[in-house]
């Protein structure tokens, strides 16, 4: 899995599980994952609602409710995060380690201009003055390619359309030249013209700085256009990890292969059904015997109904979790 | 496919359609022509004006100018009764189906709200096999009735909203990006039901979106919209073999091509 | 999430113990209101002269003591507490009937028609009520009926206010909309897809007005506008009591207790309803 002479992973989380106690139980929205960022490393987290990627990284980020239960471990840069201080995990939240969110719209806040919002990131993490906060602010602007950002930073939210809101969460993220991003759903919300400006954003970024980033999405074509590595989940668990060339040629559990297929082909010949997954992702309250995907699966048999399947090491960096995988 | 197949002339004939709002030119004059049993696809962006063009076209807001003909009747101009009555051929499903059902009703109720308004005359037990057909033909179970619209899915939520709108089988079914909110992997249950659909009842369809691949499962003939103008429609296939204005291009080139892009970007 | 709005508001308003504490003392209040009378040998407006003013005891059968007309005070006080939440219920249910239906038309069909309705409300509200009622008395008597009418006439213009605002927000919701494209009309839509959203939030201030109702009338009769001798609310038996508080405390004492009481657990009703509503409308 790891090179030899490999620099420090970012990130490397470790049989993490996240439940909520409920009347009568607890519900399970991550059922054990773990999986590592390398350093400098894109890695695709792709899923469908309720496949459990976001409450993943909200636990590593500690964002999740008061309520939730969370065992496991999350090293970050070699250090135990999950259980840190809130003073302390603060310092690291929003400068070295950031997350930037799918609804721009919710996630800066609607009465503070854009000026104000990003200045207010260095003066906290950086202790710089007000002054230098504001020019930094401007090439920040600059750098994620927002026109006229001199304008742009005496405005208010809602004066900016969805993909530039965007591209500001990224500025904003990308402030105290963190080690990794985490990026949820960055482009769900937006529509596929700015969805592919975005993403281009993401990959010049990356060139330029050397980031990791963890880019989430329930539509593969998304993940697969920048990610080195992807991890497939599904019902709180991982079911395949591959390197993206080799999922996307070869992928090895059906899940996988049914999601390939969604991906558009304006070559492929129109003709006939839209491609997708038949069926709907389990609820959280549902029993957890077996593999979770066998009432999906093409290729189930009664083993995979009462059995469920580890994740297993198939060589040349992939894993997968599958009593009969496509091989 | 309904008898009006036969005659000539569209079923919706929309001349010179704009909506003005605040100063702001949303919708500028646009003109089309959707037929019986058709789908035309609308693409376009956001701020576009395409969701503005449907609730225009159904006067759920005001349009500025224009006329919308349907089957003759111009449903701008006419009186509130008619429009009322034309209402049950005319029908439309939202983009977020969670918020287009009331969450203070059930499944029951809100199916049963179309057949409350036009056909009084039904016991109870001929609505609930009414709407226990439509259910199964959308994909569900009668148990569905009693549930709320929070304990549902969001693919379960847009079949609910997609049996409300056919439930008197209207003969136009206009679709405002009915998938955008759904994930990648069930969109196409959602598209090939409505194509489903269209084939069984022969419902002609004004399916809108900004993503030109769902489009193209489901058009007869696709309609590019820019800026609250069309700027170009044609025929499907003929669209995406040779795009002519470069706006579509342009569009065309943004559908998600991962294996193009990457390759591209390993410049 | 269960969709039931009444199922999870229910549920989450008996978990909470404030809640069920003063739900338990408001019904037991109101269980005395009306089967307590019964209890004692004495009549409401039975004059015992053998005993005026006399102290509370058991002896006499006089447990709450007599007035200054030797009238038993624990079957005064609890017939009293029946008029005030009678009056209480009664003029709640008629401000958040009218409130409700007249709040929801204004907010939902909007433009002029809103316009007008609103100045309306205004208007009234800004009536000083005490004046009015007052003007009321020496035009048409002392008469109870203009007790309710003033109460009514000014209990419906908060309720009506809320349900507007309430209504406004969800005016532009898509399945709101959707009604619309089905070819509902207007009283449909108000019946149906408004009324049934906007009642939660309006629920609780509701609650919380039948305390304000039951002090207003409270208030009213105390200064002899309203309940009148030898009938008894509350509010007059207050008065009463304040007048003999050197002298027999214990006049003022049972009436005051109770209202005071009864008030507080409603308050604090309302808004343990408050929060359950507000939890259970939070996804």
């Amino acid at each position: 899995m790891t090179d030899d002479v490999a620099p420090l992973p970012t990130l490397r989380i470790h049989a993490l599980e996240v439940g909520y106690p409920i009347a009568g139980g607890t519900v399970a929205a991550v059922r054990g994952v773990s999986l590592t960022v390398g350093a400098h490393e894109c890695l695709g987290v792709v899923g469908e609602s309720g496949s459990g990627k976001t409450q993943l990284f909200m636990a590593v980020m500690g964002l999740l409710p008061g309520g939730a239960h969370v065992t496991g471990s999350a090293l970050f840069q070699d250090e135990e995060i999950l259980w840190l201080p809130p003073d302390q995990l603060n310092r690291i939240r929003g400068s070295k380690l950031a997350m930037v969110f799918q609804d721009p719209m919710t996630s800066l806040t609607p009465h503070l201009k854009i000026g104000v919002q990003l200045a207010e990131i260095l003066v906290h993490h950086r202790g710089v003055s007000w002054r230098d906060a504001e020019s930094a602010a401007l090439r920040a602007l600059d750098r994620v390619h927002i026109p006229d950002p001199q304008r742009r930073l005496k405005q208010y939210p809602h004066q900016l359309s969805g993909g530039m809101r965007q591209r500001v969460m990224i500025a904003m993220s990308l402030l105290c030249e963190p080690a990794l991003v985490i990026a949820d759903e960055p482009t769900s919300a937006l529509d596929v013209s700015v969805q592919a400006r975005i993403l281009e954003l993401l990959r010049d970024l990356r060139a330029e700085t050397g980031i990791s980033i963890v880019l989430i999405s329930h539509d593969l074509a998304v993940v697969a256009s920048l990610a080195d590595r992807v991890v497939v989940m599904y019902a709180g668990r991982v079911v395949e990890s591959a390197p993206t060339e080799d999922l996307m040629r070869k992928p090895l559990h059906p899940y996988s292969s049914l999601l390939i297929q969604c991906v558009p082909d304006l070559r492929r010949p129109r003709a006939g059904r839209m491609p997708f997954v038949p069926g709907q992702t389990p609820g959280a309250g549902e029993p957890d015997r077996g593999c979770a995907f066998a009432p999906r699966c093409p290729r189930s048999t009664e083993r995979c109904a009462s059995e469920r399947p580890a994740l297993v090491n198939v060589g040349s960096g992939a894993e997968v979790a599958c009593h009969h995988p496509l091989l | 496919m309904s008898s009006s197949a036969a005659m000539s002339g569209p079923l919706l004939d929309v001349r010179g359609l704009g909506v003005d709002y605040r100063g702001v030119r949303a919708l500028g004059a646009v003109s089309f022509e959707i037929h019986a049993g058709e789908t035309l696809g609308l693409v376009g962006e956001s701020g576009s004006g395409k969701s503005t063009l449907a609730r225009a076209v159904l006067r759920l807001i005001r349009a500025s100018r224009g006329q919308v003909l349907w089957r003759g009747v111009d449903l701008l101009r006419c009186d509130a009764a008619t429009l009322r009555r034309r209402r049950r051929e005319l029908q439309i499903i939202f983009q977020d189906p969670v918020a287009s059902l009331n969450p203070r009703m059930t499944v029951a109720g809100t199916l049963a709200e179309p057949l409350y308004i036009f056909e009084r005359a039904l016991t109870a037990g001929e609505r609930r096999m009414r709407m226990t057909r439509m259910l199964e033909r959308v994909g569900l179970s009668e148990a569905m009735l009693e549930r709320y619209p929070g304990e549902l899915s969001g693919g379960q939520c847009q079949r609910i909203g997609i049996a409300r709108a056919m439930m008197l089988h209207p003969q136009l079914l206009i679709c405002d990006e009915p998938v955008s909110s759904l994930d990648v992997s069930i969109q196409g249950q959602i598209v090939n039901l409505l194509a489903d659909l269209q084939r069984e009842l022969g419902t002609a369809m004004l399916f809108i979106s900004h993503n030109l691949a769902v489009v193209r499962h489901i058009s007869h003939r696709v309609a590019v919209i820019h800026d609250g103008d069309l700027i170009e429609t044609a025929p499907c296939d003929t669209l995406f073999a040779s795009p002519m204005h470069p706006y579509t291009r342009a569009l065309m080139a943004a559908v998600p091509d991962p294996i193009g892009w990457r390759q591209a970007g390993q410049r | 999430m269960t969709g039931s709005l009444w199922g999870t508001a229910t549920r989450r308003l008996l978990a909470n113990s404030g809640a069920r504490v003063s739900l338990g003392i408001i019904v037991t209040l109101a269980m005395l209101a009306v089967i307590g009378p019964w209890l004692n040998p004495n009549r409401a407006e039975t004059l015992d002269w053998s005993h005026i003013a006399a102290d509370p005891g058991i002896a006499h059968a006089h447990w709450f003591g007599t007035d200054r007309l030797g009238r038993d005070l624990y079957v005064r006080t609890l017939t009293g507490a029946r008029v005030s939440m009678i009056v209480g219920l009664v003029a709640s249910a008629v401000s958040l009937s009218i409130g409700l239906m007249y709040g929801a038309i204004a907010g939902y069909v909007g433009g002029r028609t809103d316009d007008v309705m609103m100045r309306i409300v205004e208007i009234l509200g800004g009536l000083p009520l005490i004046f009015f009622v007052i003007f009321l008395t020496v035009v048409f008597g002392r008469n109870e009926y203009l007790l309710f009418g003033s109460i009514g006439a000014v209990g419906w213009l908060t309720l009506a206010r809320i349900v507007r605002g309430q209504t406004l927000s969800i005016r532009r919701q898509e399945y709101i909309e959707a009604a619309i494209a089905s070819g509902a009309g207007t009283a449909r839509i108000i019946c149906k897809h408004v009324l049934p959203n906007v009642i939660g939030p309006v629920i609780v201030y509701a609650t919380l007005t039948v305390p304000q109702i039951i002090l207003l009338e409270s208030f009213l009769s105390f200064l002899g506008l309203g309940i009148q001798e030898p009938r008894a609310s509350l509010g007059t038996l207050i008065a009463e009591g304040a007048g003999e508080m050197e002298a027999a405390p214990w006049i003022l004492l049972a009436p005051g207790v109770f209202l005071t009481t009864l008030l507080v657990c409603l308050n604090i009703f309302g808004d343990r309803l408050r929060d359950a509503f507000d939890a259970g409308m939070r996804r």
